[in-house]
């Protein structure tokens, strides 16, 4: 049984159909990766997989772990183990990093953790993606960097310990040094949890240091066609024109 | 004793149909004078004397009825005073214990001379269930170049009339500071009026709230920009659950002659339940052109953005209100300086969401 | 249509001011007492139902106060406003036939030519009568009825009666019931249940006796599914003694229907414009206000929506701008009781020459309106020190699920912006001009392109005044 199961699924926003019936299957600790250009809808694949109100699945089926969540809400999806990564997250002013965080692991598992284990692992995430530890007791997002803002969804991924995280362009706008930390985010999910990830992106710089196993290329709300990691290679080297 | 009077009364009126042009008290009260009064060490820079109305000239949001109904029971005035040129960090720390049927009218006002900074601390509780009527004025001077902080906190019992009444003066680049946590209560009338009249005068006003099962908050402020430069800013923020119900009027005036002058008014309610009932009535008056003036209000629920990103975390909706209303008063809270206070702040809080 | 304009050249103040003798014209005594309602009443030729509602609104008349809040209306006499002048002429279905001195008047305003060239239908009324009325044939051919409200209490007097005053009840306010009482004139329209009319009808009224009142009355009924523009345009000579206009605006938008009520109003600086406007919509249908207030000494003017009906709409786009002896008051107010309902509002305001403009608002969410939506925006404008700019938005929320937003900004043309443009050749008074139509212009691009035009001269017409 795939952990990720996605059946002829297509996509409306305000009824304009994005995703043409994707057929997707992500098994337990692969790395995929979904390129495409501009518009593809790879974002909206993302959101639809984590249930955003505003992108209705039109047909087809999204199974989790051999259920089938596609009318479930972002927040079961999420306590079921599902991660998305923002391109633009939230910032909550009265609402402290690390005590989202926390409120967030409270939800997530039901019952309470002990303070010192929390604080424990927090710092030595954070240390692992060169966050300053300050941030922390700062409010969420709020007044971080473009580079701040993905740290800190990568560190709620490694804190909130999923078993499929799809990040959607989180290597986008960031410096090579940035990159480079929040690969090692990555790799630090992938090596200790067994993960599954989705990788959205466009570029290919985050993917340098990570494994991957399967490729796929999404043009006009369809995936066209899906291979190894070579296949990013050669995405690289030409371009999506073969695909367009 | 029967009190009846009209209050918080807006500064221009308007449509009666609204029922915002003033609030109509008829109703008996006890006044035993039972409540209890703790002043913690009175840090030095500052005296606390009971002497006369040195401020009677200085009007209160809440109108004129409340002074003469203290001025007839002859209530005595608590006056505390910065001494001048001397900055002092450390808060005052005023306390009021109330029981069950208390009735109590207190008044103090607060002297900040030349150049001096100070911080007074007003925390009004009582227990939960707790009824009884507390009616509060408070005026404070800002001489040339003075800060006065002043925090007041709500933790009434939820069957509590209260009456804040606030009125404030500044000089020249004297600063008034408010932070206000209406928590507790049962039916709450703050007015609050604020005169900037000198020169690079400011207020600084912030309020949070939250009102709960059958709450009633009825705000109306009113700042007028007197002096040249002359600043306002006025943050207030917080939540409705059950039937509760706020009405806030907020007028800023920008009086001619008031070159210069920026007033600038915020407004964010976070509506919890089908049940609540919110009133805003944010007001310009301007009559004069080099000036700038804003407003702003957002009400209602949790935008889906904000919901969609607090579920991708596996965060309820009901969790998502819970945590939103916290970051809310906490944005408030945090600008009080004084773990203690803040500490039963926090407490309150915990508490009301605990038997949500 | 866009392309073929109507004749509203640059505008000259002077036309405004121009007034004929009222020479063989009917007047009824100064003052208002039960004998002259039912004089106004036999002289129409009321059914007896319409009689007994004037005396009821009369009787409301007098028991009501004058609002405590607004502007001052001291300066307004009751005894001294004639209520009723109706020009000695009877309705004309040509233009040719109109009398010389009326003509004379509606030429310089340049509305036959207008009619002639891009519009539907031309009501234009001169004093509380109709006197020249038309309406395209193909219109017509549509089953749309277009004609004045003598007309159709005769021809639809049940429509008439089941409509008339039930938006606007006599008991809403003082001139309510005043208008209620006395009115006169004013258009009807009836659009049948999915008609699109192409091109907006459009009525343009005046005053002309000094000392008139004007109390006509506009009753719009819009079918399922139809669609709808109606431009209703005023003007008035100058007169030394106060004019009255306590005009009714009552509009039905029926199911999925759409209506759009554009106004340019530019009474004489004299009037006291106290005009009830307000409209109704069912389920799905859409309401649409542009508004643009120039003149009258006094005004209080409100239009108010009730979203009756689930998934309806309202937007409001409004300017006002107050110059010298002006006392302009007004807004808007919507009712959201349905469900998935929406108000848009956007004002701005103006104030110039010791003009006073207030801002006045209301936006009410019932406890049944799920999924409410409401977004009120207010910028005003001080273009000196010595006039004035009131903002008084109330919101009365009594659901959690809505969202309401509101914003409002006042402040002076910054120094900045003038400089810019002056750093481009371009003098203070044409900067300054410049800046204003740009603050107006959100409301200029609603309007069909003439009446943009109107707008923008009256505007440039206001400004020149203030600088040089």
């Amino acid at each position: 049984m795939s952990l990720l199961d996605v059946r002829n699924l297509s996509v409306s926003v305000e009824d304009l159909e994005i995703l043409h019936g994707i057929d997707l299957k992500i098994n337990k600790g692969e790395t995929h990766v979904l390129m495409g250009p501009n518009g593809a809808g790879k974002s909206t694949l993302g959101y639809a997989l984590m249930g955003n109100p505003s992108y209705s699945v039109t047909s087809g089926q999204i199974y989790f772990n051999g259920l089938d969540i596609s009318k479930e809400s972002a927040d079961k999806r999420s306590k079921a183990g599902i991660f998305l990564s923002f391109q633009n997250p939230l910032e909550v002013p009265g609402i402290s990093l690390a005590s989202f965080i926390r409120n967030a692991i409270v939800q997530k598992t039901g019952e309470s953790i002990k303070y010192s284990e929390f604080k424990k692992e927090l710092k030595k995430n954070m240390e692992l993606l060169s966050f300053d530890e300050a941030y922390k007791d700062r409010d969420l997002n709020v007044g971080f960097s473009g580079g701040e803002k993905k740290k800190a969804e990568i560190l709620q991924m490694l804190m909130l310990k999923p078993s499929l995280a799809i990040l959607d362009e989180t290597d986008s706008g960031l410096d090579v040094d940035a990159v480079r930390t929040v690969s090692k985010g990555v790799e630090e999910y992938q090596k200790n949890q067994d993960g599954a990830l989705l990788i959205i992106t466009h570029s290919t710089r985050i993917l340098e240091s990570l494994h991957v196993d399967y490729t796929h290329v999404l043009v006009k709300g369809k995936l066209i066609t899906t291979g190894d990691s070579s296949l990013v290679e050669e995405i690289n080297e030409h371009g999506f024109e073969k695909y367009i | 004793m029967k009190i009846n009077m009209s209050i918080n009364q807006l500064p221009t009126l308007t449509w009666n149909f609204l029922k915002l042009n003033s609030v109509n008290i008829d109703e008996e009260v006890v006044i035993n004078d039972r409540g209890n009064l703790n002043v913690e060490d009175i840090p030095s820079g500052i005296t606390v004397e009971r002497d006369g109305n040195l401020l009677s000239e200085v009007k209160t949001g809440m109108g004129p009825a409340l002074d003469e109904m203290m001025n007839e029971r002859k209530i005595e005035t608590l006056v505390v005073r910065s001494r001048a040129g001397v900055r002092v960090q450390k808060p005052l720390i005023l306390r009021y214990s109330l029981g069950e049927g208390d009735g109590t009218l207190r008044r103090q006002e607060i002297i900040a001379e030349e150049g001096s900074e100070i911080t007074v601390i007003m925390d009004y509780s009582s227990g939960k269930e707790d009824s009884g009527f507390f009616g509060i004025q408070t005026k404070i001077y800002a001489k040339a170049g003075a800060v006065v902080h002043v925090v007041k906190t709500n933790l009434l019992g939820n069957k509590y009339l209260h009456f804040d009444a606030i009125g404030a003066e500044a000089e020249d680049d004297g600063a008034v500071d408010i932070t206000q946590m209406e928590l507790g209560g049962g039916r709450n009338y703050v007015g609050l009026e604020v005169d900037l009249k000198g020169r690079k005068s400011s207020y600084n006003g912030n309020v949070g709230y939250l009102q709960r099962k059958d709450q009633l908050l009825d705000m109306n402020y009113y700042v007028r920009h007197l002096g040249k430069k002359s600043a306002c800013e006025l943050n207030v923020k917080g939540a409705l659950d059950d039937n509760a119900v706020k009405n806030f009027r907020g007028t800023i005036d920008l009086v001619h002659g008031a070159k210069g002058a920026v007033g600038h008014e915020m407004e964010d309610t976070l509506l919890l339940n089908k049940d609540v009932h919110n009133n805003t009535l944010p007001i310009i008056l301007c009559d004069e052109d080099d000036v700038e003036g804003t407003h702003g209000a957002s009400i209602g629920r949790l935008s889906e953005d904000v919901l969609f990103y607090m579920k991708s975390r596996g965060i309820s909706e009901k969790a998502a209100d819970i945590l939103m209303t916290k970051a809310k008063l906490n944005s408030v809270q945090r600008l009080i300086n004084d773990e203690g206070t803040a500490g039963r702040i926090q407490k309150f809080i915990e508490e009301a969401f605990g038997e949500r | 249509m866009a392309e073929k304009r109507s004749q509203v050249k640059d505008i000259d103040r002077s036309i405004y001011d121009f007034r004929y003798d009222e020479e063989g014209f009917y007047k009824v005594d100064e003052g208002l007492t039960e004998d002259i309602v039912k004089q106004i009443s036999k002289e129409k030729n009321d059914p007896e139902w319409m009689t007994e509602f004037r005396l009821k609104s009369l009787e409301i008349y007098n028991k009501l106060e004058v609002p405590e809040w607004g502007p001052d209306i001291s300066g307004l006499n009751m005894n001294d406003i004639v209520t009723y002048v109706r020009p000695n002429t009877n309705m004309k279905a040509k233009w040719e036939d109109v009398p010389e001195d009326i003509k004379n008047t509606f030429d310089r305003l340049g509305i036959p030519d207008a009619e002639k060239n891009s519009l539907a239908g031309v009501g234009a009324q001169y004093d509380s009568e109709l006197v020249y009325h038309n309406v395209k044939e193909e219109v017509l051919r549509q089953g749309v009825v277009y004609t004045d409200m003598e007309s159709a209490l005769r021809d639809y007097e049940e429509l008439v009666r089941s409509h008339f005053m039930k938006l606007v009840p006599p008991s809403d306010h003082k001139f309510a019931a005043l208008h209620g009482a006395v009115w006169s004139g004013g258009s009807f329209v009836y659009v049948p249940a999915g008609v699109k009319v192409e091109i907006p009808l459009q009525s343009y009224f005046r005053l002309n006796a000094p000392g008139a009142g004007q109390f006509e009355h506009t009753l719009i009924i819009v079918e399922e599914g139809a669609d709808l523009h109606f431009i209703e345009g005023c003007s008035a000579p100058k007169y030394n003694v106060a004019n009255l206009h306590a005009g009714c605006v009552e509009l039905f938008v029926g199911k999925n229907a759409r209506l759009r009520y554009s106004t340019i109003e530019n009474w004489s600086k004299n009037m006291y414009n106290l005009n009830t406007k307000r409209a109704i919509c069912e389920e799905g249908a859409s309401m649409e206000w542009v508004s643009g207030s120039f003149g009258s000494h006094v005004s209080y003017l409100y239009p108010t929506t009730i979203l009756k009906g689930d998934d309806s709409h309202m937007q409001f786009n409004g300017i006002t701008f107050a110059g010298k002896g002006q006392n302009l008051d007004t807004g808007a107010k919507v009712i959201q009781i349905g469900k998935n309902t929406s108000t848009v509002i956007d004002t701005k305001s103006i104030s110039k020459d010791g003009g006073i403009s207030t801002y006045r608002s209301s936006v009410t969410v019932n406890k049944d309106a799920k999924n409410a939506k409401a977004s009120v925006s207010c910028a005003s404008l001080m273009l000196d020190d010595i006039s004035r700019s009131d903002t008084v938005p109330a919101m009365d929320i009594r659901t959690d699920d809505c969202d309401i937003g509101h914003e409002a900004k006042i402040g002076r043309i910054s120094d900045e912006a003038i400089f810019y443009l002056m750093s481009r050749g371009i003098s203070e008074s044409e900067a300054k001009a410049m800046i204003v139509s740009g603050f107006a212009d959100p409301v200029a691009k609603e309007l069909p392109l003439e009446y943009a035009v109107e707008m923008n001269n009256l505007i440039n017409l206001e400004m020149e005044g203030a600088i040089g």
